[in-house]
């Protein structure tokens, strides 16, 4: 069985790839999708669900004869994404508690 | 199903959310589709990787705020009323529509009419100063050549400015009217 990522997790995704460079919807895509199988539906509310947030801003610029959005994480975007990294290290230490109860 | 087919039913499914979700929503797919076009993949294998229009919807609608999903197909005995009510509202929508885009015109024409009266001062400037060279008053016919330059220099960004509101302006009026033909025929079918 797939495992089915969280809308959080799946923001916090986004926020990771947007924190190395400033990227279009097409290579936000790319990159979460090399971690999780995302539906562009998914991703969009992610990205909308951001910008609400104001965990993430946009500009327009146009390359290649054609207008593409760019999504840029903002400082607000960056705490968040360090809150998400502070929990997901608790979880993994209750993982390995878990674990060592398992064996 | 080809991509502006796709843009087109995606743009009816997505018509019972807000404009703001849908204009972006149909300019996000719009791009991620031409993303992958440019990357070699076919049309319809492009649209088909998208999922299908319903299923775009559903996730959607589901992911963002229960207040912004379709409102409940009324009983049919009250129809008539909604229908009546729905033509009201769109009549006030409507009135709100013009006024705005009124004031947007408006506000373009000012700025135009200024880009025009700032070009003027150039030609205005040089008969003045000729007249004030004429009359043998060099100095105020410097003074009065260098405003009428300065100011019909300023006259080229106002115009540009002028131009990019009127391209913004249009822009977004063309979204509205899609956006509310859009809802307008879907509102109308569930009533």
């Amino acid at each position: 069985m797939e495992y089915k990522f969280d809308q959080n997790l799946l923001e916090a995704c986004v926020l990771s790839v947007l924190s190395r460079e400033n990227a279009c919807a097409s290579k936000i895509m790319a990159n979460v999708g090399g971690i999780m199988c995302v539906p562009a539906s998914c991703l969009f509310v992610a990205l909308w669900r951001l910008r609400k947030k104001q965990c993430v801003r946009t500009a327009e610029a146009g390359l290649g004869g054609r207008s593409r959005r760019y999504y840029m994480i903002t400082d607000e975007g960056r705490r968040v994404l360090l809150e998400a990294c502070a929990s997901l290290n608790r979880a993994v230490d209750v993982h390995r508690f878990l674990s060592r109860s398992g064996q | 199903m080809n991509r502006q087919a796709f843009l087109e039913a995606l743009s009816s499914a997505l018509s019972d959310l807000g404009m703001d979700v849908w204009e972006e929503a149909l300019d996000y797919y719009a791009e991620l589709t031409a993303d992958l076009i440019e990357q070699g993949m076919s049309e319809q294998c492009a649209v088909q990787s998208m999922g299908s229009v319903e299923a775009i919807a559903a996730n959607i609608s589901s992911g963002l705020a229960p207040q912004q999903k379709a409102p409940a197909k009324p009983a049919r005995i009250v129809r008539i009323i909604a229908r009546a009510a729905f033509v009201v509202r769109i009549a006030a929508v409507l009135a709100g529509a013009a006024i705005l885009l009124a004031a947007m015109w408006a506000l373009v024409l000012l700025v135009l009419a200024i880009a025009l009266l700032l070009a003027l001062m150039l030609p205005a400037g040089i008969v003045a100063a000729a007249l004030c060279l004429f009359f043998g008053a060099a100095a105020a016919g410097s003074f009065l050549l260098g405003a009428g330059m300065f100011l019909g220099g300023l006259s080229i960004p106002v115009f540009f400015g002028a131009a990019a509101l009127l391209r913004a302006g249009v822009r977004r009026s063309v979204r509205a009217k899609e956006w509310f033909v859009t809802k307008l025929k879907k509102g109308w079918d569930e009533r």
